[in-house]
């Protein structure tokens, strides 16, 4: 069965970094997405 | 519409592992289109009849603006190939290899479900169905079809940059009214002058990647024409919020002085000897085209929001 699967590729130290700071930027993205939608669940609520 | 999203799932190289670093991906949304499109969805928030929360507003504007990033990624991912041909555009993310067709395709689909049902919770889903609208018609209708088979593509096309204002008064009211409207047409009728200008410069380029822009079909002269044609009935028609009582004192001198402006360049477009001047026209066309419509917003802008309006009898 694991036979089937593709050898997962080796990753060089730059694309290793490039993937970190990608995946940091969708990280912080949703954090920012959390955030607002928050706020504006808040400010419709308050209203 | 079926081939170009078998284009997606036949283009699959092995994309296990991204290649594009953050900028690339930023890159793919078109910034400098983006801004403007926040630029003009906020005149449109602000000259709207109504009023709405700031936090609303901003988390509306970004929304509108992801959607119109979106719709940028949509466009690269499909024009690929002549955006490998052209100069101008063979350095963007998927021609230089940075980041994949299938990557960019999938950034802007769930760039563009995502900013369309966050704006529908946001604000109101008048708004998000015109958001999904716009990003439809920019990277279907002009994008897919329109681009590669008529001259008119950037004519009919230009209506997808045009409608952030009509989008941005939706936020507020939920509803399409007549201030958005007079801006979607001011964006309109901006579009040909401001576009076949730059493909007079960069014809070749265009002719070579076998895009049939106006210059490349229909000829120079055509071209210039019309552009001077476009530019008399932009700058006529500039004067209409003056008329509706949508614009002040302020933004009557901003678009009389804009508006001679740019009939001022169309006039040497017109009357340029040798093609040495008509791109230097053309040149001068492109940019002061940009301060132009950038000048008239921003002076709606000024008077709505800084209390800066000195009204002038309203003649509609």
């Amino acid at each position: 069965m694991s036979d089937n699967f593709p050898t997962p590729p080796t990753l060089t130290p730059e694309e290793e970094r490039i993937r970190r700071r990608r995946s940091m930027a969708i990280a912080l993205a949703l954090v920012v997405l959390a955030v607002i939608f928050y706020a504006v669940s808040m400010v419709k609520t308050i209203r | 519409m079926t081939a170009a999203f078998d284009k997606a799932i036949d283009e699959d190289a092995p994309a296990i592992v991204a290649g594009g670093d953050i900028g690339d991906y930023f890159q793919l949304l078109k910034p400098r289109v983006m801004s403007l499109v926040i630029f003009t969805a906020l005149v449109g928030i602000v000259v709207a009849p109504g009023a709405i929360h700031p936090v609303i507003a901003a988390a509306s504007l970004l929304a509108i603006a992801i959607g119109a990033g979106a719709s940028g990624a949509l466009n690269m991912w499909y024009d690929a190939d002549i955006d490998a041909i052209m100069t101008r555009t063979a350095k963007r993310p998927i021609p230089a290899g940075r980041i994949t067709p299938q990557e960019a395709f999938s950034f802007g689909m769930v760039l563009s479900a995502g900013s369309v049902l966050a704006l529908g919770v946001f604000a109101n889903w008048v708004a998000a169905g015109l958001l999904a609208f716009t990003i439809f018609f920019y990277a279907v209708v002009y994008s897919m079809w329109l681009k590669r088979l008529t001259p008119q593509n950037i004519v009919i096309g230009g209506a997808a940059g045009a409608f952030p204002p009509m989008i941005g008064e939706a936020v507020v009211t939920g509803q399409i009214g007549w201030a958005g409207f007079v801006l979607f047409t001011i964006i309109f009728l901006w579009t040909p002058p401001h576009f076949w200008a730059l493909a007079m410069v960069k014809a070749e380029d265009y002719k070579r990647a076998g895009v049939p822009m106006m210059p490349n079909v229909a000829g120079d002269l055509s071209t210039r024409r019309q552009i001077m044609a476009y530019t008399v009935a932009l700058a006529l028609f500039a004067f209409v919020p003056v008329a509706m009582g949508m614009g002040g004192l302020a933004y009557l001198a901003v678009a009389a002085l804009g508006g001679l402006g740019m009939l001022g360049i169309a006039w040497r477009i017109l009357k340029a000897g040798d093609e040495a001047a008509s791109a230097k026209a053309g040149m001068q066309m492109f940019g002061f085209s940009i301060l132009y419509l950038f000048a008239v917003f921003s002076a709606l802008l000024a008077e709505h929001s800084l209390g800066l309006m000195w009204a002038l009898p309203r003649l509609v």
